[in-house]
């Protein structure tokens, strides 16, 4: 027993292993936002004049917009005048054309999480778009998506070069008034991914994009549009740690889907930026858009997440099921430990015919923290032959943590069908004591016990991506079986 | 109506406009109604945006002016349910009392002492307070009449004790009773509250207090039939250690109808069964909320709704479970089932689960849903026509529940208004 506890006292005391801070100095703006900083913004971003405007409009409507309070997370207010909205490492004016013209420094910061970036890129032929502070400085394989045709690229890049594609799509599906963190997004976003999938092609590797949060006091503000034309296929990879901080750090993206006739699209997330220490001091608030527009007929959109991370998490990634037949999938493992708070889940909205979504949500909670699943089904009207299956599950590891599912519901058609399920447990002694039996020490039990209960959500990952949520999952539960 | 005025402001002046009604007329009732108005000035009325009114609009209230001013005092009609122990209000007020049981006792407002009349507004004040309750404050600050019932301890009530509530006249018009029941221990019995019609524009708020006392055992039967009026009505129940409570609903819609059913286990080993049936047609509105609080260990909850909304009308399910922080070993299970038979109506479902404890077994289940083609296809094949199926399949659905209602005439009359409503709607099928 002794044993059990010094170890647990030790895996309680460790540190989070992705907290450093990689020196570059950063070209910042000083905090405080105003249309001075959003036109420096835009300038230096050299946008056309139309994306000014947009984000003049968003400010202004920003400025209008009250924070949301509903959800069930507490944090101390966040001074939006205290934090600086565009920070970007300085480069060659040129940018790095390939990866031995990236920073040396940049490329070690990847190392040291484990994921090197031409290694990582070569092996698993993923495409890399990495995103560190608020400008893209790494992009592989473009000449590859080219032959294919696909864009992959900057989102600065891409309302330069496709500003008809940007004008047609950027904030069609999350309107700038949407939400108060989507107005203040889509007013300083500073970079993001932007893709594009002609007609009928499949994308020939899977998109990655690897965010980091570096220059202290840095909101980061991406966003992402990807767009998949009649007959396309595309999955795109987002994973993100951050390193370790001691003042609470705003996160507020926007991420867009829109998928054409036939078109599919998987998103997959893991997401471990840092939680805050074990008095939650510090730690990143994670307050994000996500939403796909299925657009065509039999048109489908998945998100898969993993969120280990963050201090206060509030994202509801959603799909408007607009298109006839169109499919709508939403797979989510959201573990809270420490002192961390999680709203999260998901929307989805049955506009079109014979629209179906899946809805599968395992949450996880342990030590102190508050996990809550919170999710939107509406049938519309016209939405006949709709049908939606929800499964919500919620573990409980500790007697001080707290585990809520708020799901609403909403039909107004007769052909649609409907059903809701949830469950909430813990850990059972029973398996506890089974596993010990066979040899298997606690630790590793609980572990064993909450991948499998993760595991409907896991397959859905891409193989990489499942490896590495299945050993993030077991490193955040460290410490919080006793 | 000023239309720049938002509807929980017109609202505001409606009972203030009442209070001072009441106020002219000062009467035994003034201390009730003075507490309940002091809350009620920092409690916000029903809005659209506060989470619990979410689906419900208050505005057809507004417009009708109901709480403006109380219901006219009336004669009332003959009871629906002959019984031994009787009690009937007419518009909010206390028309008839008959017992015959012994242990089993009613007091008037007028009747109680200082000391009870503190004791229990103290007590519907702690339920209020979460302001979750805006209408049963309201009912506490116009309160029309105000009654304690009492069970002795030990006593095993013979016969049920049938509350009814009558509407009369069709002047527009409010009426606000409030009961506290109190069960001693090991008290034993049913009751059932049994609602009349409301005419279009009149309001019936009604709140009844529940104690359940160490091992006490009540059934609570719930009857609403259709109005084209508005009723709400609020229970706040507290069970002691061991005590067992049933609170069976069966509701239909009204112009706006509202029940908010909140129990509070306050003592181990308590149980809680909360079931209801819904059963809404043409443009009526139904909405209930349920919000059971687990304080303590090892309790036990089971709910299960089961709605048929039809035509043009909406039926709106809340339930909240929350375990709060060392209610350990509870076990809680919510389901809501809906039969949606029209494009024109509406469901909206959520059932919330606040959990703070790790050693619970919860659960709950939501569904909407049509009755199943095959299953209606079956019936046909056997020669039953398609309008005696659907009939057959939509009771069946709902029966169920009602049968598990205790046996009162609250469960006679529940299936007797439940056939109606099959018989009617199965002719559209």
């Amino acid at each position: 027993m002794s044993r059990t506890e010094s170890s647990v006292d030790h895996l309680i005391k460790r540190q989070y292993e992705a907290g450093f801070v990689t020196d570059i100095e950063s070209d910042a703006l000083p905090p405080g936002l105003n249309e001075d900083v959003i036109r420096f913004i835009s300038a230096k971003k050299n946008e056309p004049e139309f994306m000014l405007e947009w984000r003049l409009k968003a400010y202004r409507a920003w400025l209008k917009m009250q924070e949301p309070r509903w959800a069930h997370v507490q944090y101390e207010p966040i001074d939006y005048n205290d934090i600086i909205y565009y920070a970007a490492p300085k480069t060659n004016q040129d940018g790095p054309k390939s990866l031995d013209e990236v920073d040396p420094k940049l490329l070690e910061t990847y190392e040291k999480l484990g994921i090197p970036l031409h290694e990582r890129a070569a092996l698993a032929g993923v495409a890399v778009d990495a995103v560190f502070d608020s400008v893209s400085v790494a992009t592989t394989f473009k000449e590859k998506l080219s032959e294919a045709g696909v864009i992959f690229c900057p989102i600065s890049e891409a309302i330069r070069d496709y500003p008809e594609l940007v004008q047609k799509y950027l904030g069609s599906v999350v309107p700038v008034k949407d939400n108060f963190f989507a107005a203040l997004n889509s007013a300083v976003f500073s970079d993001g991914s932007f893709v594009y999938i002609p007609k009928g092609v499949r994308c020939p590797m899977e998109l990655s994009t690897y965010f980091r949060i570096n220059a202290a006091k840095t909101g980061q503000f991406e966003r992402t549009l990807i767009i998949a034309d009649e007959g396309s296929y595309v999955s795109y990879l987002e994973g993100c740690t951050a390193p370790m901080r001691d003042e609470n750090q705003l996160h507020a993206a926007v991420v867009e889907l829109v998928a054409l006739g036939d078109a599919e699209i998987k998103y997959s997330t893991v997401q471990n930026w840092y939680p805050g220490d074990e008095e939650g001091r510090g730690g990143i608030y994670n307050f994000v858009t996500k939403r796909g527009l299925c657009a065509g007929p039999r048109s489908k959109i998945s998100w898969t997440q993993v969120e280990t991370g963050s201090a206060i998490t509030w994202k509801y990634p959603s799909v408007i099921l607009k298109g006839d037949d169109s499919v709508g999938e939403f797979y989510s493992v959201a573990l809270t430990n420490n002192r961390q708070e999680a709203d999260t889940g998901t929307k989805m909205i049955h506009m079109g015919r014979n629209t179906r979504s899946t809805i599968i949500s395992k949450g996880i909670s342990a030590g102190r923290s508050q996990n809550t699943y919170r999710g939107l089904v509406r049938v519309s009207p016209k939405a006949e032959g709709a049908r939606n299956f929800t499964q919500c599950d919620s573990l409980l590891i500790g007697s001080e943590c707290g585990a809520h599912t708020f799901p609403y519901i909403e039909s107004k058609n007769s052909r649609a069908v409907v059903e809701h399920e949830a469950t909430t447990s813990k850990v059972s002694d029973d398996q506890l004591f089974l596993c010990q039996q066979r040899g298997i020490d606690p630790e590793r039990a609980v572990s064993m016990i909450v991948n499998g209960f993760c595991k409907e959500v896991f397959k859905e990952l891409p193989m990489e991506f499942a490896v590495e949520a299945g050993k993030l999952l077991e490193v955040s539960l460290e410490g919080a079986v006793g | 109506m000023n239309a720049s005025v938002l509807p929980q402001d017109a609202l505001r002046e409606h009972i203030q406009i009442h209070g001072r009604l009441l106020a002219e007329v000062p009467d035994a009732l003034s201390n009730l109604h003075q507490a309940g108005r002091k809350q009620l000035q920092d409690q916000a009325l029903p809005h659209r945006r506060l989470e619990a009114w979410r689906y419900t609009s208050i505005f057809p209230l507004v417009e009708a002016d109901a709480l403006t001013r109380p219901l006219e005092d009336a004669d009332p009609a003959p009871a629906r349910v002959n019984a031994v122990n009787q009690i009937v209000f007419v518009n909010g007020l206390l028309s008839r009392v008959a017992l015959e049981d012994s242990g089993l006792s009613v007091r008037t407002w007028a009747e109680l002492d200082d000391e009870e009349q503190t004791a229990l507004i103290k007590a519907s004040e702690a339920a209020q307070r979460s302001g979750e309750h805006p209408l049963a404050v309201v009912n506490q600050a116009l309160a029309s009449e105000a009654i304690l019932i009492e069970l002795d301890d030990s006593t095993e009530l013979q016969h049920p004790l049938v509350i009814e509530y009558q509407c009369q006249g069709d002047e527009s018009g409010s009426a606000h009773p409030r009961v506290w029941l109190q069960a001693g221990r090991f008290a034993r019995a049913d009751v059932v509250e049994i609602f009349s019609q409301q005419a279009a524009g009149q309001l019936h708020n009604s709140v009844t207090h529940i104690q359940l006392d160490a091992e006490a055992r009540l059934t609570h039967t719930l009857i609403t039939p259709e109005s084209d009026g508005f009723q709400v009505h609020g229970i706040h129940a507290s069970l002691a250690r061991s005590s067992r409570l049933e609170v069976m609903t069966f509701a239909t819609g009204a112009a706006l109808r509202r029940l908010d059913l909140n129990v509070r286990h306050a003592g181990e080993g308590g149980e809680l069964v909360l079931n209801g049936v819904y059963l809404t047609r043409e443009t009526r509105h139904f909405d209930v909320r349920t919000v059971v609080d687990h304080t303590v260990p090892h309790c036990e909850t089971d709910e299960i709704w089961r709605g048929i909304v039809t035509d043009e009308s909406r039926a709106i399910f809340n339930g909240r479970i929350h375990i709060h922080p060392h209610a350990q070993q509870t076990r809680a299970e919510m389901n809501n089932n809906n039969l949606l038979l029209s494009d024109r109506a509406e469901v909206d479902t959520k059932p919330e689960l606040e959990i703070y404890a790790d050693d619970v077994k919860c659960a709950h289940g939501a569904t909407v849903g049509r009755l199943d083609d095959t299953a209606l296809y079956y019936f046909q094949t056997r020669g039953i026509d398609r309008k005696t199926a659907y009939r057959m399949l939509s009771a069946a659905f709902v029966q169920e529940v009602i049968d598990d209602f205790p046996d009162t005439p609250g469960r006679a009359l529940a299936t007797q208004l439940a056939d109606q409503f099959h018989l009617d709607t199965s002719e559209q099928a």
